[in-house]
């Protein structure tokens, strides 16, 4: 196994070109910060080779005043965020990972809790460049944020999990950051906060993003942020109060609640998940599901029972998704906990990723929850784009049922 | 070009005879779409009413290497549903049933016949809406949006079709019925469902789709700002971006196009303004009018002569009807007139103004605009006299300029109407070779032998040889040089 990385554009063109002339696979990774194994392929599977992206890593363009940018794929996340953020800006993907790749994030599809109002990635991705299956450099979309241009390749890409192409840089329209960020925080002892969050959904009042995160002692912490002018922020938390009584504590964004590290420093999200790790003490291995949902069957789930199992949870209850941890490091137990939670889910439209298991499990264990519906067209497509079959991903390699 | 027999019989057995139309009177009204520079009849055309039907119509033509298009309302700009090689139409008119409206997940699930505001009118009384807006949405079709991936002057804030859909369900080039997305985002693997919108027909049919709905603000401010100067407007645009604020609308009108809104809708605007500036707030009432009131004065701090608010639903409707049938008014002022849809980043707005300006004072004819301020999406219409061919040669100069215009400047082709038949010479222009093969290999996947909605997008070198069906020679070269007809139809975007 051996890694090969460049800044070049051209020398990693190059390189893939004689990769696709002697059919030999690779994967891709960015800044290494997930966990390839999973997404990639067993990591017991040492045979195949790595192209790193972490070098590719400038800004292509920045225009503050269309507020639109462009940036190669090693770029991280947090840099990004941090040069956006000297002009008020932000791009609404929360970086789960401080250190996640541009690249990565977009091959993965990923988002964070603000996706609820600002949308996620599908939303504010505008144009790509990738290497494609025929080892060539292909653009798609462009610097404008409306384009109807030919077909939205830009997107085919996004969550393509390496398996289509090699993204190389990334082109976003970004938004003004919210003004005045707030968060309403309390501490529940039972579930009871799933139905006042329905209520204050069929409210409709416009929050930034919803949040409960299961504290050590198996309480909740729930959080509402939200934003705009005094006025504005005053109805907010009338309305909320009005839902949940005068339990929840307000705070400008960067105070802490209670003291608790879930509400870290200046950015509540900034490399959130690894705090959350580090503070529940989990181990390497440990069992780390997500699951993405409707609202319905969110704010339906029995929490309850995998609370009582000793799971740890984040919810982002609207719209709607879960991260179930556990500190459980054996494969068995692990798909036992796995089964649990398919049953618990109900709707097929639910799905799940990994996000960190014992190294034997694959993507295989997830079956249909792992993969979209339109799956063996998705796998026709990527034999259609990848002829070589050079793209090593293991989303496109699954044997399901019909 | 007509069914041959046995195919009609195969048509009328499966959809029955009321369903299978090839009479002259109806060949005739389906030989374009909104955009009349180009026709071409169709073989027929035909009526399903279910999706057993639309795949058994669909193995049918496919097994028969027939060409065939499905259509909407017929409302499209760039020539999506004209069917140049004398294909099929596929008429999805039957598919308007609302299937499922779930409040607590936001969506609605409806037939692609359904039109666009329609589906507002379903859940508007439980506070909700749909939120992408073409002007014609009281005539377009959802599907028709899909296909093309249509805006309106409310994306600024909210978005495109894309950000609307959640899910479809869609008929292949073969007949292989397909689901992609589900009742949420965030699904795995490859964005599909985002790849398919915007495909302009070419990979499927769709038969289904499941929308998002968004709750209605609770206030909306609309304001008016007049400017003595197009670049003063450009500068507010700027201004307001600049701040931090995304109004839910940014809309500019030109002095040409309020002298036309004006002898037609009297919205009053004022006839010796240079422009007006429609701005819209919306959200929650509280802090909405502190948050105009910023509005109005970043707007008077780059030009504008006055800012007027609209006092009441009324004056807002008038507003909004004068913005929105805009296109309909420039009949009180030309004969005829050709629409673009370039797009350019804001910033370049005042520049590339100013040329399109003096492209059409170099051709000798006037051009209008009314557009998206806030997306830098154009709408320059030429105006001319569809009787006088050296004006329509002059159009079409125009045209093009203006489309290079908005390459040169950073932008693309096109905001919400699509390439189709219209603007699919210019692709090269704007994509490497490398590119364009590659989003033709997408559609050698998804439609290997080009019969869905052939000879669109993409440059047609050696076209008529693409489907059995195809357009015979002389039809062919009259397509490629289409003789520009009158476009009054008012259809607005």
């Amino acid at each position: 196994m051996s890694t090969f990385e460049s800044a070049s554009l051209e020398e990693i063109q190059s390189w893939v070109s004689s990769r696709i002339e002697t059919k030999q696979e690779f994967r891709i990774c960015g800044k290494g910060s997930r966990f390839v194994s999973i997404y990639s392929g067993k990591s017991t599977d040492n045979s195949r080779d790595f192209l790193s992206l972490k070098n590719l890593n400038t800004t292509r363009f920045f225009d503050p005043e269309d507020m639109v940018v462009g940036v190669e794929s090693g770029m991280s996340v947090s840099t990004l965020q941090e040069m956006l953020a000297e002009r008020n800006m932000l791009l609404p993907v929360n970086p789960w990972f401080a250190d996640s790749s541009i690249g990565s994030v977009v091959a993965c599809n990923d988002f964070g809790p603000n996706r609820m109002n600002m949308g996620g990635l599908r939303d504010c991705i505008i144009g790509i460049e990738y290497i494609n299956g025929k080892g060539e450099i292909v653009h798609a979309g462009g610097k404008v944020v409306k384009n109807v241009s030919g077909y939205d390749l830009t997107r085919m890409m996004l969550g393509s999990q390496g398996g289509l192409g090699i993204i190389t840089a990334v082109n976003f329209k970004v938004m003004p950051k919210p003004v005045e960020a707030h968060g309403m925080f309390g501490i529940f002892n039972s579930e009871s906060w799933l139905s006042q969050v329905e209520e204050l959904h069929k409210r409709r009042i416009p929050l930034d993003w919803i949040q409960a995160v299961s504290t050590a002692d198996s309480n909740w912490i729930l959080g509402l942020g939200y934003s705009g002018n005094e006025p504005n922020r005053s109805r907010i938390e009338n309305e909320i109060s009005i839902v949940f009584g005068e339990n929840l504590t307000v705070l400008a964004d960067g105070e802490s609640f209670s003291g608790q590290k879930f509400t870290p420093g200046e950015n509540r999200f900034k490399g959130f998940l690894s705090g959350i790790h580090d503070v529940w003490e989990m181990p390497e291995s440990h069992f780390h599901v997500f699951a993405t949902a409707a609202t319905e069957n969110i704010l339906n789930f029995p929490f309850e029972l995998f609370r009582k199992e000793n799971f740890k949870m984040l919810i982002h209850p609207i719209g709607g998704d879960i991260h179930f941890m556990h500190k459980c490091c054996d494969r068995k137990e692990q798909l036992q906990y796995l089964e649990k939670i398919k049953s618990a889910l109900v709707h097929p439209d639910s799905k799940l990723r990994w996000v960190s298991a014992n190294a034997e499990n694959s993507l295989q264990d997830l079956g249909n929850f792992g993969v979209a519906s339109g799956y063996a067209l998705t796998q026709r497509l990527k034999r259609h784009l990848d002829p070589a079959g050079v793209f090593s991903s293991s989303y496109y390699d699954l044997e399901l049922d019909a | 070009m007509s069914f041959e027999k046995n195919i009609r019989g195969e048509c009328v057995r499966i959809l029955g005879a009321e369903w299978v139309k090839d009479d002259p009177v109806t060949l005739y009204t389906y030989r374009c779409d909104g955009l009349t520079l180009y026709t071409a009849p169709p073989m027929g055309v035909l009526f399903p009413g279910t999706v057993q039907e639309l795949v058994s119509v669909v193995k049918l033509l496919h097994q028969h290497k027939i060409s065939f298009i499905a259509r909407g309302a017929g409302t499209g700009l760039s020539g999506g549903a004209i069917p140049q090689d004398g294909s099929v139409i596929i008429e999805m008119a039957r598919f308007k049933e609302v299937h499922e409206v779930d409040m607590i997940n936001r969506t609605i699930t409806v037939g692609p016949g359904v039109i666009n505001l329609r589906i507002t009118e379903h859940v508007n009384g439980d506070g909700y809406h749909y939120a992408p807006d073409p002007s014609s949405q009281k005539a377009c079709t959802i599907g028709g949006n899909v296909a093309e991936n249509s805006g309106g002057p409310h994306t600024l804030k909210y978005g495109v079709t894309v950000n609307h859909v959640l899910g479809v369900e869609m008929v292949l080039a073969d007949g292989e019925l397909v689901t992609l997305g589900a009742n949420h985002f965030g699904l795995p693997g490859p964005d599909l469902l985002g790849l398919i919108t915007g495909s302009e027909g070419t990979f499927g049919i769709i038969s289904k789709i499941i929308c998002r709905l968004t709750p209605n603000p609770e206030k909306a401010v609309t304001m008016l700002g007049i400017y003595k100067s197009v670049r003063d407007a450009c500068e507010s645009v700027s201004s307001i971006i600049g701040h931090g604020i995304i109004p839910a609308a940014l809309e500019m009108l030109d002095r040409i196009m309020i002298s036309a809104v004006e002898k037609a809708l009297k919205p009053g605007f004022p006839l010796d303004a240079e422009a007006v500036l429609i701005v819209e707030l919306d959200g929650l009432s509280d802090g909405l009018d502190v948050e105009a009131e910023v509005v109005e004065k970043l707007l008077k701090e780059t030009g504008a002569i006055t800012v007027n608010r609209a006092r009441d639903e009324v004056e807002r409707a008038k507003i909004w009807r004068a913005r929105k049938e805009a296109f309909g008014a420039i009949g009180q002022i030309s004969p005829s007139y050709y629409v673009q849809d370039g797009v350019i980043p804001r910033s370049k707005l005042p520049e590339v103004l100013d040329e399109i300006s003096a492209i059409g004072k170099k051709h000798g004819l006037t051009v209008a605009n009314v557009f998206h301020a806030g997306d830098g999406n154009l709408h320059p219409l030429i105006l001319y006299d569809y009787e006088n061919p050296q004006e329509v040669e002059k159009a079409h100069a125009i045209g093009e300029e203006i489309l290079s215009s908005c390459i040169r400047h950073g932008g693309t082709l096109s905001g919400e109407h699509g390439i189709g038949i219209e603007k699919a010479e210019w692709m090269s222009e704007l994509y490497s070779g490398n590119s364009l093969d590659n989003m033709q290999n997408v559609r050698a996947f998804f439609n290997p032998e080009n019969l869905l909605n052939p000879g669109k997008i993409f440059p047609q070198p050696g076209r008529c040889a693409e489907s059995k069906s195809g357009t015979p020679p002389q039809q062919a070269s009259a397509l490629n040089k289409p003789k520009m007809v009158a476009s009054k139809s008012g259809i607005a975007v």
